[in-house]
């Protein structure tokens, strides 16, 4: 037998692009972002954080890349020689530094809102309930964000893997997923419903409120968990589609 | 490096619809071997089984001994190339030729960059043009490339040519020999230009709705039938009573391809009466075996 590509191949495959996509997709985000400081500065009053409120884009992000995971990259890794227990094997490891990098810009960003609020005398208050009290509790914001990404990307890796194997499979799992990340966003104290209407929760007792940070880290890594675990089941036997003609 | 192929039992079924009904066979290694069969006949089905595309209803295939389905020791040592060949287009925007080559030399560990360059320039395939504006025989051209600058012990390529013009596809077969030769390996070829391609096959599988037909070595094959050639009432007298899967005339001389292996006899009869005999057209006989099994069926 030839000599195989090196360990973990795949994941320092997605790595290495990745990180540079998120490099560059970062700057337009920011500038996108900083455009809007300007103009509610112009118009409006700077009062809360902006950042918080752009955090919501960099989610969608995260599960879209899942998706990719999935949809387009893991048949690509099967027809160049790779397995999909590889795939499966490598993807938490990878999974767990991408949403760490995720949450570090997001951490860096409140950092810089933080010294602009300050320079503006403007107030940087949060209109959500955060594992954070503050947004100069840099540890626990890389935390809360860091928890929230991962379980975004394997939600989006597990709906994209169901797409792929077979359209019905995926539609019927996008209220799952759509549940699995309202599960982790409730877990960290912030406001992602999901499929469940707010009087729902209400009802059950689930209010939007800061949880304990064990309970968080708990809840999200089990979520993550468990997705990853139905990803496999969809794809332990993947079979790679037929070309369109 | 080459590695042999088997299939024991194999069954592949999509729902109801049998694609692969229990084939066995064996492919030695460091041989080019020829898939033939018919639209819908399984060759797909059969080669996605065999590079873990995917996984068969029942049976396996094994290549060296082990089994294909997930496993990482002989994963990356099988290339199949289908059609234009699965590659980085919807990695936008690392979607253009260089990025193909690029995703393909990480994971293929006997990438020969070198080549992949001079296919390149062979087909005059732009580099930094993106997947999807290519001409679907560029498409073709870059599948190609992969699967050749692979250096994979198992390459499979299945309609790899479409859309490709003749001296392209003629590029494909000339490389394909003469890399071969340089580097022998383990090539399965499935394709309908039968007789473009022929001359490259050492064995032939023939499969039919699922089923193996025939495997046999391209010679033995083609001593199954014999083309006849001369003057036109000569040619009537001998083929008389024979099988005859092709018939041309042109002037005052007619050929004929006849099925069967002719016995010493015959063939004395037709060196007597002037008849030239040569090697029939693998296409005719492909025609043949496979229209007289649908009709039998």
């Amino acid at each position: 037998m030839t000599p195989q590509p090196g360990s973990w191949a795949i994941a320092r495959h997605r790595l290495r692009l990745d990180t540079a996509a998120v490099v560059v997709l970062w700057i337009p985000f920011t500038l996108v972002v900083a455009a809007i400081y300007v103009l509610v500065g112009l118009y409006g009053n700077l009062s809360t954080s902006v950042w918080e409120q752009a955090t919501q884009a960099p989610r969608w992000f995260a599960g879209g890349l899942g998706v990719y995971l999935t949809a387009v990259y893991l048949p690509l890794y099967i027809t160049h020689g790779q397995t999909r227990r590889q795939f499966a094997t490598q993807m938490p490891a990878f999974v767990v530094v991408l949403a760490a990098l995720l949450a570090a810009l997001i951490t860096i960003g409140f950092a810089v809102e933080r010294v602009v609020y300050d320079l503006g005398g403007w107030l940087q208050a949060l209109e959500r309930a955060h594992l954070f009290d503050g947004v100069d509790q840099y540890p626990v914001v890389l935390l809360e964000f860091w928890l929230v990404f991962m379980v975004w990307i394997a939600a989006g890796a597990l709906v994209g893997a169901a797409f792929y194997r077979r359209p019905g499979l995926g539609l019927l799992l996008v209220p799952v997923v759509l549940a699995i990340v309202a599960a982790a966003e409730l877990a960290v104290g912030t406001a992602f419903f999901g499929p469940f209407p707010e009087p729902l929760l209400t009802a059950a007792g689930v209010g939007l409120e800061a949880r304990p940070i064990p309970v968080a880290v708990i809840t999200c890594f089990t979520l993550a968990v468990v997705t990853a675990g139905l990803t496999w089941l969809v794809i332990r036997d993947l079979p790679i589609r037929s070309q369109a003609a | 490096m080459t590695m042999s192929i088997e299939v024991r039992d194999l069954e592949l079924r999509y729902g109801n619809v049998t694609a692969l009904d229990r084939l066995s066979f064996r492919l030695d290694g460091g041989k080019i071997h020829g898939l033939l069969g018919r639209n819908g006949s399984g060759k797909t089905s059969l080669l996605s089984v065999m590079a873990a595309f995917r996984r068969a209803t029942s049976g396996d295939a094994w290549i060296d001994g082990q089994p294909v389905f997930e496993n990482p020791d002989v994963a990356s040592d099988i290339c199949f190339i289908r059609g234009e060949g699965d590659t980085v287009v919807h990695d936008w925007p690392a979607d253009r030729v260089k990025d193909a080559l690029a995703f393909a030399s990480t994971f293929r560990p006997a990438w020969d960059s070198d080549y992949a360059t001079a296919l390149v320039d062979r087909f005059r395939l732009p580099l930094k043009k993106r997947l999807g504006q290519l001409s679907r025989g560029q498409r073709s051209a870059l599948g190609i490339t992969l699967g050749l600058a692979s250096r994979a012990p198992l390459t499979m390529f299945d309609e790899s040519y479409l859309g490709m013009d003749a001296p392209s596809r003629y590029v494909f077969y000339d490389e394909l020999l003469a890399d071969f030769m340089a580097h022998p390996r383990t090539f399965v070829i499935s394709t309908h230009l039968i007789e473009e391609v022929s001359s490259l096959f050492e064995e032939v599988v023939i499969i039919d709705e699922g089923q193996l037909v025939l495997h046999e070595s391209a010679e033995e094959l083609r001593a199954r039938g014999a083309a006849v050639t001369g003057p036109t009432e000569q040619v009537a007298r001998f083929a008389q009573g024979l099988t005859i899967l092709g018939d041309k005339q042109l002037g005052p001389t007619r050929s004929v391809m006849v099925y069967g292996e002719l016995d010493d006899g015959q063939i004395e009869l037709a060196r007597e009466s002037g008849l030239e005999l040569g090697p029939i057209a693998l296409q005719d006989l492909f025609v043949h075996l496979t229209e007289s099994r649908g009709r039998t069926s």
